[in-house]
């Protein structure tokens, strides 16, 4: 029988399948399409609350910064470069006004959300988030994916976003055959969590599931058209990949693999540039092993989430899990393959609850890191459940050896809800963190900002318009200027819903 | 045209942004003609036994409820079924990983299968199997029977990009189901 008439049988049959179906009366239709949208808030709500701990790791993978350019200062403490893209005014809207006066630091800058527009940053009835961005060759990538408008569930596309002005964004590539992925399985799901500049192009890193084991790493030379980076993945191994970072040619992507019995660390490497890959050695032994049970439990080993680069090599930062319960971590690398761990310090990585890093760049005083911390009842819970209540979190060190956390301070890092830090930048005006701060269903988009790194302030909610469901996930600095990117929440037609969003800092 | 079984209008590809000057044709009449066709769709897509009508109803009041100026397009119906294409592969797999997931966890039994997944369900299940668009192609061109320029019109794309997504799919499926003449789609 051939193709055609197998189709064709199978689409009388389901033709003849429907002719019971009956249209009913109109008002009929409404009643019931209203009932049917509260079963399914209900149930939504049900597997929030249930499976929330399920997938803390997905809220774990964070934006991550960027300091990734070959053009990184010789000096720690100076802040990244890039070759800025074309700097534009800044788009102004609604009650927003440029400042009258001379900034006197990051508290001045003017936020403004670059214009929603539905061809490139999505529509109502999807899922679209922008999880991180970088700047170099005079434009700036962002990546992220889009997908079904709840997060964590399948059929989730990367997509990758560029802009040669600060406030005009065009949509890349956003279909699995220009980024060679191929779908051959019923829940479709890859993701771009983090990019990052390179010697001769861009990489991209994330998630990515399909029949055969395949490395979730996408160089372009453009920025535009992408192939898949080479290596070999184990079955039932494979990693995903949360932070890449890169010094020359040598580039570094950190993230955790699932072998069957939970999730351990994974630390990958490339010495041309992003194209092959191999995984570095002893990660078992400095990692600690399985940090995650299959079963959600704490494992007793740790996961490096984000990775930057810095004079002496690179700092990656993350969690750990072998005193019980979570803690903040540090390991260096002065080439990618042989890490080391930062002396555990319980007054600055530990305490009472759970603490995790999410982020790490160059500035303040050399390096600044942030995350959040998490007074869960349970310590040996992880921190990063639906409903938890934390707490933004942020530590400095000069040369990434030794680390001090900022102390916490209610007014700043705390308040009612969920306060979280995803991403942090330094520029000439100062440092600026990024994240979300969520009271109930309130949620928005939340910034902090410093002049040091150490003596932080929380800007007013306003920045993203007030409690509509926005986050940001990722900052970087262009000259003066900042650019982070995230998401808007949005309700319409075709049902509720994230779009992609741009806001832009200028003194 | 094959004989579908049920009434299927002349289409033209939608512009959405010119409606047609006219009196749209009353709004129960389209519902009760369109009705099981995008059930049908709606299923071919989804792959749901339990939601199909939820979906098909959603879509059908989107346009109930803006139906003097959805009605007014040259082809409401296709506007209907690009709103169930979309959905069906996206939010709709949101919903099914969803109960999916809380079935999982509370350990209920799934839905049971219907008399709708003995139609030849071997051949739907490879067609969901296919990316998002290759899927929306095969579908309409298949269950609906309509030409190239029509999908097009529904899915917003040019008629190069479905004749490129019919190729893969037709390909992906040859493969899958072990039939011939997966490479010599009529793609008129």
């Amino acid at each position: 029988m051939s193709l055609d008439t197998r189709l064709e049988e199978a689409a009388r049959g389901l033709q003849r399948s429907v002719q019971h179906f009956e249209p009913g009366s109109v008002g009929a239709m409404s009643r019931r399409v209203r009932v049917r949208r509260v079963g399914y808030a209900v149930a939504l709500a049900l597997a929030v609350v249930v499976l929330g701990p399920v997938f803390y790791m997905a809220v774990l993978r964070g934006g991550h910064d960027v300091a990734d350019e070959p053009t990184v200062p010789p000096t720690t403490a100076a802040p990244t470069t890039v070759t800025p893209p074309t700097v534009a005014p800044p788009a102004t809207t609604g009650d927003s006004t440029p400042a009258t006066s001379p900034p006197a630091g990051p508290e001045d800058l003017t936020w403004t959300r670059v214009p929603h527009d539905e061809a490139v940053f999505g529509d109502t009835g999807h899922g679209t988030v922008i999880e991180t961005l970088a700047a170099g060759s005079g434009r700036i990538l962002a990546a992220g994916t889009t997908g079904p408008a709840a997060r964590g569930w399948p059929d989730h596309r990367g997509t990758v976003w560029s802009a040669a002005e600060l406030s005009s964004w065009l949509r890349g590539p956003d279909h699995e055959d220009e980024f060679g992925v191929a779908i051959d399985i019923d829940t479709v799901t890859y993701e771009f969590w983090d990019v990052a500049l390179v010697e001769g192009g861009w990489v991209v890193v994330g998630y990515t599931l399909e029949d055969e084991p395949v490395l979730p790493i996408w160089i372009s030379t453009d920025g535009s058209a992408w192939t898949r980076a080479s290596g070999d993945v184990l079955p039932g191994a494979v990693p995903r990949f949360t932070g890449v970072a890169s010094i020359g040619g040598r580039v570094v992507a950190v993230g955790d693999a699932d072998g069957g019995a939970g999730r351990s660390a994974a630390v990958w490497v490339s010495e041309d540039g992003g194209q092959t890959w191999s995984p570095a050695p002893d990660v078992e032994s400095v990692f600690g092993g399985l940090a995650v049970e299959a079963t959600g439990t704490l494992g007793g080993g740790a996961l490096p989430v984000d990775v930057t680069a810095t004079p002496a090599g690179f700092v990656a930062v993350g969690i750990d899990g072998s005193g019980g319960d979570w803690d903040a971590a540090v390991w260096t690398s002065p080439d990618g393959l042989t890490w080391s761990r930062v002396l555990h310090d319980e007054a600055a990585f530990g305490g009472p609850g759970a603490q995790a890093m999410t982020a790490v760049e160059t500035g303040g005083p050399g390096l600044v890191a942030v995350g959040y911390e998490s007074l869960t009842p349970d310590e040996s819970e992880p921190p990063m459940a639906a409903d938890a209540d934390r707490d933004g979190a942020v530590w400095v060190s000069v040369d990434g050896s030794i680390w001090a956390r900022v102390p916490h301070d209610e007014a700043v890092f705390g308040g009612e809800g969920d306060q979280v830090i995803t991403g942090v930048a330094s520029g000439p005006v100062g440092i600026v963190a990024v994240g979300r701060a969520a009271d109930g269903d309130q949620a928005s988009a939340a910034v902090w900002v410093s002049a040091d790194g150490s003596t932080w302030s929380r800007v007013a909610d306003d920045v993203s318009g007030g409690p509509n469901g926005a986050a940001m996930r990722d900052v970087i600095a262009v000259g003066d200027r900042f650019v982070a990117v995230g998401w808007a929440g949005v309700t319409g037609d075709l049902g509720t819903g994230t779009v992609g969003a741009v806001w832009l800092a200028a003194p | 045209m094959r004989d579908t079984g049920v009434s299927v209008v002349k289409h033209r590809p939608i512009e959405e942004g010119h409606p047609v000057v006219g009196v749209p044709e009353p709004f129960d009449r389209f519902y009760e003609r369109e009705y099981r066709p995008v059930v049908a769709l709606a299923y071919a897509l989804s792959g749901s036994t339990s939601g199909v009508e939820d979906l098909a109803q959603e879509a059908f009041l989107v346009a109930y409820r803006e139906w003097d100026r959805v009605g007014r397009y040259d082809d409401p119906g296709a506007w209907v079924r690009r709103v169930v294409a979309n959905r069906s592969v996206s939010v709709w797999r949101r919903r099914v990983a969803e109960l999916k997931a809380l079935s999982r966890l509370v350990g209920r039994n799934r839905t049971a299968p219907t008399e709708m997944e003995s139609a030849n369900e071997q051949v739907w299940k490879a067609v969901r199997r296919l990316p998002r668009r290759q899927a929306q192609v095969v579908a309409l061109r298949y269950l609906e029977d309509r030409p190239v320029d029509e999908i097009a019109g529904i899915l917003e794309c040019s008629a190069g990009t479905v004749k490129q997504h019919l190729f893969r799919a037709r390909k992906a499926l040859a493969a899958r189901l072990g039939e011939e003449g997966g490479e010599a789609a009529d793609e008129s």
